[in-house]
């Protein structure tokens, strides 16, 4: 595990913490946080969280639980904000957040991922979650189950309903599963 | 029957394994696909090390005592003046007055510390951030964020106050405001902390005001047009350049009446709409009266849209309205009660609030209150 102990913690805390684990957060902000918010503020909002709590880190929990933790709330509070914005229009459309350069593969990975995330988006948060943790990410469910703090049945259960729901809302996005059988139809991108 | 011991039960249970292999996962093919998607890629996570702070805050393990001595000395230090390096103008180059080195027009230079290029225009650049002066008179200066992060802070009552920060093909003008530009490519994230600033970009405008933050990476998307904005190449107005813009109504509150409705979202987060009323009565009832006060009231009406029947909500919305006619967020509020009462089936009453929104909102207000106007039947 790495250092992040209150011994750890100090001026390179950030570096090592942004090294370890920046791109795992980046990933929870993408597929979590969903289409309409800016995945960069919310991974910025969790290392400062985790700064600010890291003194307090006892160790005995794995370190990608605790920033989890952190995300999960960053995520639950940046998605309730932004539903009460957009309730007034004190938003309106969100503004597409692009990785960074815009030649035409950069617009295509854009364009697959908004239709992942819409997709993501159309399921309830739990089972948002579960997908992401166990499916996407490939943890176990027991590893998940601690990472959210339910029992492993709750888990299945969520995966159970998660998976055909996910299934149909990608087709939905013009993302054709697979042919069951053999593994030879590719996967087809939105239009 | 006897129940079946522990161990038999258990040997019965299906393992994680099989449990997962019922559950029809993802095949390895649409799991790539979708993990692939949604992976962040190296520009962005070099744009997340842009945007974190340089160092962690070390937790004081000292007396009681001596963090009190060490408050003091942190006051006086505070009160003492900031070094910053002045740089005078000079033709065709700014003379630095800590090394007398010039900084000729169109020279990139690494900036080391914070710099004030006249006694209204400070620069605090990021550890490696990289500017370039492009042109600098009497009036102010234009500089050119080549690479990294950095600070602006205008005085709107200096002289020389015009201040234009290119960042790619971003451009940030600013009378009288601190802001931040970060760059990393072609990726420009621009954020306001005081006033008001207008970025343009591909031949539209659009105003940033406190508290607001923008992203910009993608070089073909133009920027979308405020209301009343201006097409760049329209006359502008002729006092636009030089008078400070004033800062935003909303939110520039107290440092600490920020904290603590900061600190008051965080825990709504958690908390249902009834609990979470009940937390922004009690804050509401708390809070001296500021910027922020406002914007806690419209979130009230909100919370209470979702937490009571539309009726309960309604009473509320208009006891708000009849008092607020100056709040920025008067239409905003009237387009809330016009969904509120068409929610009710009370489209009769909806047509003022709609026609106020559509009078006073902005456009997606109006285009929201239109569509309340159709769900009414026109």
């Amino acid at each position: 595990m790495d250092d992040l102990s209150p011994a750890g913690a100090g001026d390179d805390a950030v570096d090592r913490l942004y090294r370890a684990h920046g791109r795992q957060v980046l990933a929870w902000a993408i597929r979590l946080g969903g289409p309409q918010l800016d995945p960069q503020d919310i991974a910025q909002e969790v290392f400062v969280v985790a700064l600010r709590q890291i003194a307090r880190f006892r160790g005995d929990a794995q370190a990608t639980t605790w920033l989890y933790g952190i995300t999960r709330n960053v995520v639950r509070n940046a998605r309730r904000v932004a539903w009460l914005r957009r309730l007034v229009g004190w938003e309106g459309q969100p503004e597409p957040v692009h990785p960074g350069v815009a030649s035409d593969e950069a617009i295509d990975l854009l364009q697959r991922r908004r239709a992942v995330q819409r997709a993501l988006d159309g399921l309830g948060a739990a089972q948002r979650e579960a997908l992401v943790l166990c499916d996407l990410e490939e943890r176990s469910a027991p590893e998940v189950a601690a990472m959210i703090g339910a029992p492993v049945g709750t888990v299945y259960s969520r995966l159970h309903a998660a998976r055909p729901a996910f299934r149909k809302r990608l087709l939905r996005e013009g993302i054709a599963p697979l042919a069951e059988a053999d593994n030879v139809v590719p996967l087809r991108r939105p239009q | 029957m006897n129940p079946l011991p522990p161990d038999a039960r258990r040997a019965l249970e299906p393992t994680d394994n099989e449990l997962q292999a019922q559950l029809a996962p993802l095949t390895g093919e649409e799991r790539r696909f979708v993990a692939l998607a949604t992976a962040p890629g190296d520009d962005e996570l070099r744009m997340l090390r842009a945007r974190l702070p340089r160092s962690a805050a070390r937790r004081s393990r000292l007396a009681p005592g001596l963090l009190l001595a060490c408050a003091a000395l942190l006051l006086v230090w505070w009160l003492l003046p900031a070094p910053v390096v002045v740089a005078t103008p000079e033709a065709g180059a700014l003379v630095v007055a800590a090394d007398a080195a010039r900084w000729p027009v169109g020279e990139q230079r690494a900036l080391d510390g914070a710099l004030a290029l006249s006694t209204s225009i400070g620069i605090e650049p990021a550890p490696a951030a990289t500017l370039r002066l492009l042109q600098q008179d009497a009036n102010g200066a234009r500089l050119e964020l080549v690479d990294g992060a950095a600070t602006f802070e205008v005085d709107p009552n200096g002289g020389g106050r015009d201040l234009r920060v290119q960042a790619g093909e971003v451009e940030v003008r600013v009378v009288g405001t601190r802001f931040t530009v970060r760059r990393a490519g072609d990726a420009v994230d621009v954020a306001v902390a005081r006033g008001r600033v207008e970025v343009r970009r591909q031949g539209s405008i659009r105003t940033l005001g406190a508290g607001e933050a923008r992203s910009w990476p993608a070089p073909d998307e133009p920027l979308p047009l405020d209301d009343g904005a201006e097409p760049v190449g329209a006359p502008p107005s002729p006092t636009a350049a030089l008078q400070p813009v004033a800062p935003p109504s909303s939110p520039d509150p107290s440092a600490e009446q920020a904290r603590s409705w900061a600190a008051l979202l965080d825990r709504l987060a958690e908390a249902p709409p009834a609990a979470a009323l009940a937390e922004v009565d009690a804050w509401l009832a708390a809070a001296a009266t500021g910027p922020l006060t406002d914007e806690a009231q419209v979130h009230r009406l909100l919370l209470l849209a979702e937490a009571e029947p539309p009726r309960r909500a309604l009473s509320d919305v208009e006891r708000w309205l009849a008092v607020s006619r100056a709040s920025p967020s008067f239409p905003r509020v009237h387009l809330l009660r016009a969904e509120l009462l068409a929610l009710d089936q009370r489209c009769d009453e909806a047509a003022a609030s709609i026609a106020v929104v559509r009078a006073m909102g902005s456009a997606g207000l109006q285009e929201r209150a239109a569509a309340v106007a159709e769900a009414c039947g026109g």
